[in-house]
């Protein structure tokens, strides 16, 4: 190398470096001892296997309760989405007084701790006589979920030229028409990334599912619950899969939107 | 003339505490080609939207056809808006943009394919119909947005500093290309613009706003030639004021500036004269001559001390005493 580092350089290389294998040492971690032979968790692995996928599918419970959780998902995210979509374009669209407060108070959810939000959809369900359950969960879902879809598609729909608007309405479109050819042509990446973020934090949510579930088990619920009475490799396998298909999902919804802010 | 086809009526529009439009009352006839002139903030983009159907006046009257226009809504207007920023649709073709309006209004495909096609020979867009919008310059944008609203056959253009965003030569090219387009299909235009020169070029008739209000309203030469008031003597075109006595005779005439008179008269620059020997006109000392290119331009001191400046076809010596005439139908009273 015909240019050297200076020592501030290098020490920065050194901590940047550090920080990656504080975050991301454990995740591999998982993943090498996921193939491991050995039941019990040790350095240096004994071999390679894929034993533990197979215990993983054959596990009936953790199977139905990864079901349970993709079904949360999908129907939290798609609530979300119905709701929070429509709801961001009435936001930008409209001009009232308390707009900015509301702006505000939309991202509330999503900043909260999760055991505050677990807590208060508890006691309001209770209150109009909703019984824990899955029920229960979709609803706390879909409620923690619109804090994450609404700010990003209205942060999107604030990119808009608001004059596209007007141009439609003065070409003769509604404003369904509107929403549809013009403005959700506009957003649909952002909408789309939305919700695959969605997914991805509905799939690994405790604390909300804790307080609503009763005995309907979602998969993180069930992990934390086989890990007190024991930990097997099955664990790691299953992590292992859920991280590649997170790890999939950011990457889809980061090119999404960078693809859509052009 | 022809026949009015739209009629404001004692128009009035607020935001909040601020009196935006204050009443004007302004008839568009059919075909022409009208322009709001004003310095930014005179109203006479909220005028444009209140047609277009954007903002509801405060109160008064609007007239499409005879027919009361301010409660149908922006989307049942046959009135078409040509956007300062253009606002084309980013995620369609060239073609798309230009199709949208007449899809909205479920033209048969087979009509909406013929009259895209034709729109685009007309605007010389053929070549680029399958581009999107940010594949294209900005004139090019422009002319796309000029056919999406035109293709719909409005009754009435609207066009908001449409050229604001364009460089000189860009401008003028298209200034040419929005008159023939005019032309071609008679469509009434009502353009806005604070460029006076973009306004006395292409109407047939130019609004003088100022502040909310109607400070005149007439063909550009008229404007020129008899200003109304202070402000549009100003604003379109330059022009020197005079405070006194109007004097004339023998095809010449001056102000008579020390009696006390309070009269105020604007004279272009180009018909002031610099007489040196004369025993009638206002006594003033050049102090500046600048070369123009096809004309000089020159200032003079009067007793009074105000500067005037004259545009003439020679220069003089700063310095020169000289006496300041014109000739009578020149002098205007503002």
């Amino acid at each position: 190398m015909s240019k050297k580092f200076s020592g501030s350089t290098v020490l920065v290389i050194i901590l940047a470096v550090c920080g990656f294998l504080f975050l991301y040492l454990p995740v591999v971690v998982v993943v090498m001892y996921s193939f491991n032979t050995d039941a019990i968790s040790s350095f240096p692995m004994s071999g390679f296997t894929l034993k533990w996928y197979k215990a993983m599918f054959a596990n009936t419970e953790l199977i139905k309760s990864l079901r349970n959780s993709l079904i949360v998902a999908f129907i939290g995210t798609g609530l979300a989405i119905l709701i929070g979509v429509p709801g961001a374009y009435g936001m930008y669209k409209l001009k009232f007084p308390g707009k900015k407060a509301l702006e505000k108070m939309v991202i509330l959810p999503m900043m909260l701790p999760g055991i505050i939000t677990g807590i208060t959809i508890l006691s309001f369900l209770q209150l109009v006589g909703v019984v824990q359950g899955a029920f229960a969960v979709v609803l706390g879902h879909t409620t923690f979920l619109l804090g994450t879809v609404l700010p990003q598609v209205y942060t999107r729909l604030r990119q808009l030229d608001r004059n596209l608007l007007e141009a439609s309405q003065d070409l003769g479109a509604g404003g369904v028409q509107t929403f549809f050819h013009v403005i959700l042509p506009n957003i649909k990446t952002s909408v789309f990334g939305a919700a695959l973020l969605s997914i991805t934090l509905s799939l690994d949510e405790i604390p909300v599912t804790f307080f609503l579930n009763g005995v309907f088990t979602t998969l993180p619920i069930k992990i934390y619950g086989m890990t007190r009475n024991g930990f097997t490799p099955e664990i790691n396998a299953i992590c292992s899969l859920i991280l590649l298909a997170s790890v999939a999902a950011v990457i889809i919804s980061n090119k999404l939107s960078a693809k859509e802010a052009v | 003339m022809s026949r009015k086809l739209i009629e404001l009526k004692n128009i009035v529009k607020n935001f909040g505490k601020n009196e935006i439009i204050k009443d004007i009352s302004l008839d568009v006839y059919e075909g022409e080609f009208l322009t709001l002139l004003g310095p930014s903030g005179c109203g006479k983009t909220t005028i444009l939207r209140m047609l277009a159907g954007f903002e509801t006046p405060t109160s008064g009257e609007i007239l499409l056809d005879g027919e009361d226009l301010i409660p149908v809504p922006a989307n049942r207007r046959q009135i078409n808006t040509v956007f300062q920023s253009y606002a084309l649709f980013p995620h369609m073709t060239v073609r798309g943009n230009i199709a949208y309006g007449m899809k909205m209004q479920h033209i048969p495909d087979k009509e909406i394919k013929e009259r895209v096609e034709e729109m685009l020979s007309l605007t010389q867009l053929e070549s680029l119909a399958d581009r999107k919008p940010a594949q294209l310059s900005g004139g090019q944008q422009q002319r796309v947005a000029i056919a999406r609203s035109l293709v719909n056959r409005p009754k009435v253009l609207l066009l908001d500093e449409p050229l604001g965003a364009l460089d000189l030569h860009l401008r003028k090219s298209m200034q040419i290309e929005l008159k023939r387009l005019q032309r071609k299909l008679g469509t009434t235009y009502v353009y806005v613009t604070h460029d006076q020169e973009e306004a006395m070029t292409m109407s047939d008739r130019v609004v003088v706003m100022h502040e909310g209000r109607i400070e005149q309203c007439d063909t550009a030469r008229q404007i020129y030639k008899h200003p109304a008031t202070r402000f549009v003597s100003q604003f379109l075109g330059d022009a020197n004021l005079f405070t006194g006595t109007y004097v004339h005779g023998d095809g010449e005439a001056y102000f008579c500036q020390d009696d006390g008179a309070a009269d105020t008269y604007a004279v272009r620059p180009e018909k002031l004269h610099f007489v040196p020997d004369s025993s009638k006109g206002m006594a003033a000392v050049v102090t500046e001559s600048t070369f123009m290119g096809n004309v000089y331009r020159n200032c003079a001191r009067l007793e009074s001390g105000q500067i005037c400046f004259a545009l003439n076809d020679r220069p003089y010596n700063p310095g020169t005493k000289v006496k300041i005439l014109f000739a009578p139908e020149d002098a205007c009273r503002v």
